[in-house]
């Protein structure tokens, strides 16, 4: 047996993610000159968790820079340096450079170390020339043991648990901290230790009583054992002081050890005590499963229509109750799989933060509705996206200070980004008291590219949406951060993707508001069901715009687009559903079958079909997963009677089908 | 005097012995040089190593100048070893000590019970 500490990576790499987040956010909130010691405190302790993790999993390069690190922050912690601008920016950094380091490890990729190196030089200088409070230079006092104030001498229990060194903790590591804090001094008894035939060299059978002497506080001391709790007995008490019964650790009992007395609760621990680590394969296994579950109670359903008599009604009942629990279930189980869109919002502080100090304007970022809960699937592929409009309202719509204060605005703008339920979606709005757009020049400019006639009269829906066009863009000056035209195309294609939809509304020197629309979850979608020949399709009710029957005549061939139909003052291009997959239709002709006009990626086709079913919320199972990938087929469901039916991908048909044709010339009537 | 022969294991997974021991000659002290290694990971193999071999009745000399990474797994094997040959009459003695043996036993408070207070890193005791 040997033990496998990379089946722990994993968990490091996703906590020391999640507290760097942390980190980033605590070091936003600190001000230069003011010593804000709970914010510089949060700091230390992330910091010196990732170098314990770090030197345990034996990521040098992490422990070394996050050591340094940890040296600075323990200056600031006891006062003996200023939170100073430069030193925010460096810490900021710092957070970036554990985030490459960490990264690269995971993806077992190469990181280049030289801003780190050039980081933690800084950080180094920057202790040598610490300077106290009075202003006067000093080396670090190194007082003699019991002859300085403010050292204290400190007894320490260690015992440690069965599972300690399992879990990666090493006692030589702890003490080798605890003895970086001052004069240490250690006894092991080793009374317990059995001879080496019947060792078990994977508990370690060893306690230890410890002074040392530091001028740190107790919770430096409770750091250096934060990574064994649960896993030892500790006990640490002042030698030289008032009493105090403290047991950081809840220890887990031993058989046979002799059990401290329990330390009361913290809300802290019990509130972590409530909520465990899973991972997303597992609730997606039992997402899955519920779905199974789901499909199997339809076909009973059904099943059940057929049968008569008292039984078949207790039968029916029975099944309607089941219905409703397992709707339940499957509802609560996509609920585990929500998390709070704060999670995407957490990274705008810092951009923000950023980008307005390289422009020089000044915003202040308002943040509400963290706490509404979207799918996290959802949640990953929102992120890149809102970071692009965020960026736009930061670099386009947000004037410089000069220009707000001549145009009678405040000096500093704001970004509001706010997120909240609506009907069955999940609405987040991007707004600013920017500039706004100029209708104008996003007219002219479609003029000059041809996306417009020159006489098109558009309101300001029509215009707004030229925006979203391929490679258009309005920005004056292209930067670095937008502007290049190729963003909100792709914004608006990856919102698509999800289900969503994105609308923008403008006044001229009065700012912009983006809603980007969302459905909670991508594991079940509201289907309308479809019958083509024998097989039953299912379209996503979002992508239906309409379902008509065409007269006789009404469509016609373009050379080059196909079957086309009017609608709405524009040509249609007909798909016709039977071709694209193989199938005998009940009917060949257009006109005594239906026509469904979907929409995907802005484009409108008619699909042409037999009938309607109806409509029902479906289980999604991936097609590419379970088979291949199928241009036009965004994935399968089983239905009530067991059969299998493709769930139609409208953008992926649409794409697959001539464009539509914007014009009556050259038409030729269809019989 | 430094009876251990040179280390021939480096950081890898290579599973070569951890522990090896020089013939034993009656009445001849035996020698046990420990190597690069010594560590939770190692243990179970240096543990049963340790068992397998016969010192007879000779007395037991350990080379541990090779001695890079050590931790209190490992130190605690040898701690268990060191009162499995004292129980037998025979008392561990020690060739040699790398530096990083010396702090680490240090620092866990068990180089006196391993006998290697008055040793010195890589060279004689």
């Amino acid at each position: 047996m040997t033990i496998d500490l990379e089946s722990f990576h994993e968990v490091f790499f996703l906590e020391s993610f999640e507290a760097l987040d942390s980190m980033e956010g605590a070091l936003l909130q600190l001000v230069p000159g003011v010593a804000d010691s709970e914010t510089v405190n949060t700091i230390f302790r992330v910091a010196h968790s990732i170098k314990g993790g770090a030197g345990m999993f034996g990521f040098n390069e992490v422990a070394t820079f996050t050591h340094t690190l940890e040296t600075l922050l323990d200056e600031l912690r006891a006062g003996r340096m200023e939170v100073t601008a430069p030193l925010c920016e460096g810490l900021l950094q710092s957070v970036d450079q554990i985030r490459g380091m960490l990264g690269a490890i995971q993806k077992q990729q190469v990181f280049d170390p030289a801003t780190a190196n050039a980081l933690k030089a800084e950080f180094t200088r920057l202790i040598d020339e610490r300077k106290p409070r009075g202003g006067q230079a000093a080396p670090r006092p190194v007082p003699p043991a019991d002859a300085d104030a403010g050292r204290r001498r400190w007894q320490i229990r260690f015992k440690a648990l069965p599972d300690l060194l399992n879990r990666g903790n090493d006692p030589l590591r702890m003490f080798s901290e605890l003895a970086g804090l001052g004069d240490l001094r250690v006894v092991a008894d080793c009374s317990t230790v059995p001879d080496l035939p019947t060792l078990d060299p994977q508990i370690c059978y060893i306690s230890w009583q410890l002074e040392l002497a530091t001028e740190a506080p107790r919770s430096s001391i409770e750091l250096i054992f934060e990574w064994a709790e649960g896993d030892c007995e500790l006990d640490i008490q002042p030698l030289d002081g008032p009493v105090a019964v403290v047991v950081p650790t809840q220890p887990a009992p031993a058989p046979g050890a002799p059990s401290l007395p329990a330390a009361p609760t913290s809300a802290v621990t019990s509130a972590e005590g409530n909520s465990i680590r899973v991972a997303i394969e597992k609730i997606d296994e039992l997402l899955n499963t519920v779905g199974e579950i789901v499909i199997t109670q339809s076909m009973l359903s059904q099943l059940s229509r057929q049968l008569e008599g008292l039984h078949a009604d207790r039968l029916r009942a029975g099944l309607a109750q089941l219905d409703m629990s397992i709707r339940e279930l499957q509802e609560r189980v996509m609920r585990v799989r929500m998390l709070p869109v704060g999670t995407v919002f957490s990274r705008f502080p810092r951009l923000v933060r950023d980008l307005s100090t390289r422009l020089g304007k000044k915003i202040r970022l308002q943040l509400s509705g963290e706490q509404t809960e979207l799918d996290k699937t959802v949640l990953e592929k929102i992120g890149d996206p809102l970071v692009h409009l965020v960026r736009n309202s930061v670099d386009h719509g947000i004037e410089s200070p000069a220009a707000r204060i001549a145009a009678g605005k405040p000096e500093e703008g704001t970004v509001h980004l706010n997120a909240f339920h609506k009907g069955g979606s999940i609405n987040i709005v991007i707004t600013d008291d920017g500039g706004g757009l100029d209708k104008q020049r996003i007219v002219e400019k479609a003029r000059s590219k041809g996306l417009i006639d020159a006489n098109a009269q558009l309101g300001d829906e029509h215009i707004f949406e030229l925006i979203f066009l391929p490679g258009f863009s309005t920005a004056a000056q292209t930067t670095d951060l937008s502007g290049r035209g190729v963003g909100m195309d792709v914004v608006r294609r990856n919102i698509k993707d999800l289900g969503g939809n994105i609308e923008l509304q403008s006044e001229l020197g009065g700012g912009t508001s983006i809603t980007i629309t969302l459905p909670l979850t991508l594991a079940i979608v509201d289907g309308q069901t479809v019958s083509v020949g024998t097989e039953t399709y299912i379209v996503p009710v979002v992508t239906v715009v309409e379902s008509l029957q065409l007269k006789p005549g009404a469509v016609n061939h373009v050379y080059g687009h196909g079957e086309v139909f009017p609608f709405r003052g524009e040509y249609l291009p007909v798909i016709r559903l039977h071709e694209v997959f193989g199938v005998a239709p009940r009917s060949g002709v257009l006109h005594e079958g239906l026509i469904m006009v979907v929409e995907g990626d802005g484009r409108r086709a008619g699909l042409f079909i037999d009938q309607l079913l109806g409509q029902q919320q479906v289980v999604i199972k991936s097609l590419e997963t379970n088979y291949a990938r199928i241009e036009g087929v965004g994935g399968a469901t089983i239905l009530g009677e067991g059969t299998v039916a493709l769930i139609l991908d409208v953008p992926g048909l649409l794409r697959m089908s001539p464009p539509a044709q914007g014009a009556r010339g050259g038409l030729r009537e269809s019989a | 005097m430094n009876r251990a022969r040179k280390a021939t294991r480096r950081p890898g997974k290579a599973a070569t012995p951890v522990v090896k021991v020089a013939p034993v000659a009656e009445r001849a002290p035996a020698g046990l040089k420990l190597e690069f290694s010594c560590t939770l990971r190692d243990s179970l193999d240096m543990q049963f190593q340790l068992l397998a071999v016969d010192f007879g009745d000779s007395d037991v000399i350990v080379d541990g100048s090779a001695v890079e990474r050590i931790d209190t797994a490992g130190l605690q094997m040898l701690l268990s070893f060191a009162k499995y040959q004292a129980t037998r009459g025979k008392p561990v003695l020690w060739a040699a000590a790398s530096p990083e043996l010396l702090r680490s036993s240090q620092q866990l408070g068990l180089a006196g019970m391993l006998g290697l207070e008055e040793s010195r890193g890589g060279s004689e005791p």
